[in-house]
């Protein structure tokens, strides 16, 4: 199952794109200013040229493994290789002792007469060529915002061009120093980036002050707020939070195909019965007996049909399953208590009947994600 | 205005006679003292005392930040009797202007320490300790100063504090001074930083005495030119820099204004800096100074001038003196410093014409009482 992303507002030949490139691009730049910079740096540091490229990144689901009202845990692929590009443009102080006196106590300075005169040069950076395939874990919950980790380093490869390209010890320290920082941005920044921005936007205080639905009955659009559970709204348009609706009137919308989305609801909705048979969901595999049956507590085993369920020749395991227990745990442990009251269950994948089957043998899938 | 401290240093330096004027790092005293003047910052109250003739305490009190303190004791194995209080001070002494250079003097023979009782040795050498606490920050400073020899001091410095790397830094220095030479060798534990200095003075090497002796004034000399270079390498951080420069100043046989002119240039950045300063009559002294980067093609020009207040005209006291400075790219500065009644204060402003929400950039007062 693969998303089709509409990347033609992003494109710079969309007159509607100019007002949220230069919107990104202040953003980007107060982000990168916000920071303690090196000493090196003695100017602020601004974006020159933003460009998202032509095309968009191929974002595929492997997995979901929790679909709740407010819960959701997939697991996702997404690969890029277009030509979507950054410029930056700052000053850096060419004079090392410069720089080094000012770190250093004034008390212990060696006073240079004049050894430590500033020499400010311009610097411009600009990153392009972006490689990047990985494995993304999303995990959303009304509570706790949205927890997105990457499984592997995505960058595969990056191409860093600066005014200093006719010095090869400088370009070559610059690709490798921008490539490890774009690395731990891409593990460690990103990440909490995005887990307060969702906080902020799904905090319910903030929700309502947006004027943003938070009761949504419907489990299908945790991202889409403003679809009511009646989904008589043709033009159910997403909102990008990092436009807020106040500011520009004239923002892009990003729109989810409404086709997808019935089909989603109706996916979920599916499951939300007291019948004995739910029917099947093709082309996936349940989380529960996929991992091998460690973390799922008992009575949630469900024997695999095996041509209901064709994954095909890719496959894919969790090497690290400390981490992939551990929210697993807790969600299964939610599931357990929610599996007492006999009537309605609430996600996919666990129904009632399914507890006459703990006696029957486990089927065992390992799978490998590359 | 100097501090305490660094009056009790300088008097520790007449009383060793060690001329810290031969040394490179002082090449533009004239101009940095005329031109790059600090200006005090919010408001700063010092008590400082010599204790005895070795031992001076100073504690000093400011309103930056919420409260700003320091403690700081210094001893001085030599006793130290040039040093006046605040009441009879004279201002020369406590500000910088125009230094006046004089004759060189050539080191002081290493037999002529000797001290000799009894048919042993018993002299020892001269040392300075310094300890300084800035309280609310909990910074250590320190400095041990010892004169070896007549021409060899060794010095070292150093901070802790907390927030540094490695909890402080210790910087130690040889320095040589041999009147027509001088060099100073430089370590510092941040960065392992190494460093080396020289100065050589043109002219007759005043520890040769000429043949014959000049006894008409227009032999000696009125005029004595310099030049100094420097030179920093850091292990760790792989930075290196180096400067050198030339000077050209007169000495009390000029007839005319004193005047000091030097050229400094530092090669590997491209940097230039041409001074010019001249002292007219016992009042007034004017510096004006050009900086050029050929690389970056910034320029700069300063020009600053102080002008002497006199108290009484007969007695040649010197009530107060008045600086200022304008430059292209750190605006007008402005100091005024003084003595009233017991206490010597020094007020001022950093302008910036630029900037039209804030005009006043820095005001300070300062006020100093030793006794």
């Amino acid at each position: 199952m693969a998303f089709n992303f509409n990347w033609t507002p992003l494109t710079t030949s969309n007159t509607s794109s100019s007002a949220f490139y230069s919107h990104a691009k202040s953003l980007l730049s107060a982000a990168l200013n916000k920071s303690q910079k090196p000493p090196i740096i003695v100017d602020d540091i601004f974006v020159e040229e933003l460009n998202l490229g032509q095309s968009a990144p191929e974002l595929e689901i492997l997995e979901i493994g929790d679909l709740a009202e407010d819960r959701f845990r997939g697991i996702f692929r997404m690969s890029y290789d277009g030509d979507a590009f950054l410029t930056l443009r700052t000053k850096v102080q060419a004079n090392p002792l410069n720089t080094y006196l000012s770190t250093t106590p004034s008390y212990t300075s060696p006073m240079p007469l004049a050894a430590s005169s500033p020499l400010t040069i311009p610097l411009q950076i600009t990153l392009s060529q972006f490689r990047l395939s990985g494995f993304i874990i999303l995990v959303f919950s009304k509570a706790k915002g949205i927890t997105l980790v990457f499984r592997n380093d995505p960058l595969e490869s990056l191409k860093v061009s600066s005014t200093f390209d006719t010095i090869p010890f400088i370009k070559d320290y610059l690709q490798k120093e921008i490539e490890r920082q774009v690395r731990g941005l891409f593990q460690e920044e990103l990440p909490v980036a995005v887990h307060r921005l969702s906080l902020r936007l799904w905090n319910p205080e903030y929700a309502a002050s947006l004027g943003l639905d938070v009761h949504d009955p419907d489990p299908s659009s945790p991202i889409d707020g403003s679809e009511d559970g009646s989904g008589d709204d043709a033009n159910a348009a997403f909102t990008n939070p990092l436009l807020s609706p106040s500011d520009n009137p004239d923002t892009p919308s990003i729109v989810f195909s409404q086709k997808n989305l019935a089909a989603l609801r109706a996916l979920s909705e599916a499951q939300k019965t007291l019948s004995m048979r739910t029917p099947d969901i093709s082309d996936a595999v349940f989380r529960v007996w996929a991992s091998g049956g460690g973390s799922s507590s008992a009575g949630w085993e469900r024997n695999i049909d095996a041509p209901s369920t064709p994954i095909g020749p890719q496959a894919y395991t969790f090497s690290d399953t400390g981490e992939a227990v551990s929210p697993a745990t807790s969600i299964s442990s939610s599931r357990h208590s929610l599996a007492t009251p006999p009537s309605a269950s609430v996600g996919g994948g666990a129904s009632t009947p399914n507890t006459r089957t703990r006696g029957k043998k486990r089927r065992h899938r390992i799978v490998n994600l590359r | 205005m100097l501090t305490y401290m660094d009056y009790l240093q300088n008097a520790f330096y007449r009383a060793t006679s060690w001329d810290p004027d031969n040394s490179y790092v002082n090449l533009t005293a004239t101009a940095q003292a005329l031109l790059d003047f600090p200006t005090p910052r919010g408001l700063k109250m010092n008590i400082s005392s010599l204790a005895t003739p070795k031992f001076g305490t100073s504690y000093s009190l400011s309103n930056l930040g919420v409260v700003d303190g320091s403690v700081s004791y210094l001893y001085s194995s030599l006793p130290l009797h040039n040093v006046h209080r605040s009441a009879e001070v004279d201002l020369h002494d406590v500000t910088t202007g125009y230094r006046q250079l004089g004759e060189l003097r050539p080191p002081d023979d290493e037999r002529f320490w000797e001290v000799w009782k009894g048919g042993a040795r018993v002299d020892g050498r001269n040392a300075l300790l310094f300890g300084r606490m800035y309280l609310p920050t909990s910074t250590l400073e320190a400095l041990y100063l010892r004169r070896m020899k007549p021409t060899t001091q060794f010095r070292i410095t150093g901070v802790s504090d907390g927030r540094l790397k490695s909890g402080g830094t210790i910087m130690a220095m040889m320095q040589h001074d041999f009147g027509k030479w001088s060099g100073e060798y430089l370590y510092s534990t941040d960065g392992a930083l190494i460093g080396a200095r020289g100065l050589y003075n043109f002219g007759r090497d005043p520890r040769k005495q000429p043949n014959p002796p000049p006894r008409t004034s227009d032999e000696k000399a009125v005029g004595r030119f310099s030049m100094g270079a420097e030179f920093y390498y850091g292990i760790l951080n792989k930075s290196a820099g180096m400067s050198t420069g030339l000077r050209y100043t007169t000495l009390p046989t000029h007839p005319n204004a004193p005047t000091t002119m030097t050229l400094t240039l530092t090669p590997l950045m491209g940097s230039l800096s041409a001074t010019y300063a001249i002292k007219a009559g016992e009042v007034a002294s004017f510096c004006s100074r050009f900086d050029f980067n050929m690389y970056s093609y910034e320029s700069d020009l300063s020009l600053g001038c102080e002008v002497w207040r006199r108290e009484d005209v007969e007695k040649e006291d010197f009530a107060g003196v008045l600086k200022a400075r304008v430059s292209q790219t750190s605006g007008i500065g402005l100091l005024w410093e003084g003595r009233l009644k017991h206490l010597l204060f020094s007020m001022g402003a950093g302008i910036d014409l630029r900037r039209k929400d804030q005009l006043v950039r820095a005001v300070g007062l300062e006020l100093q009482y030793s006794s």
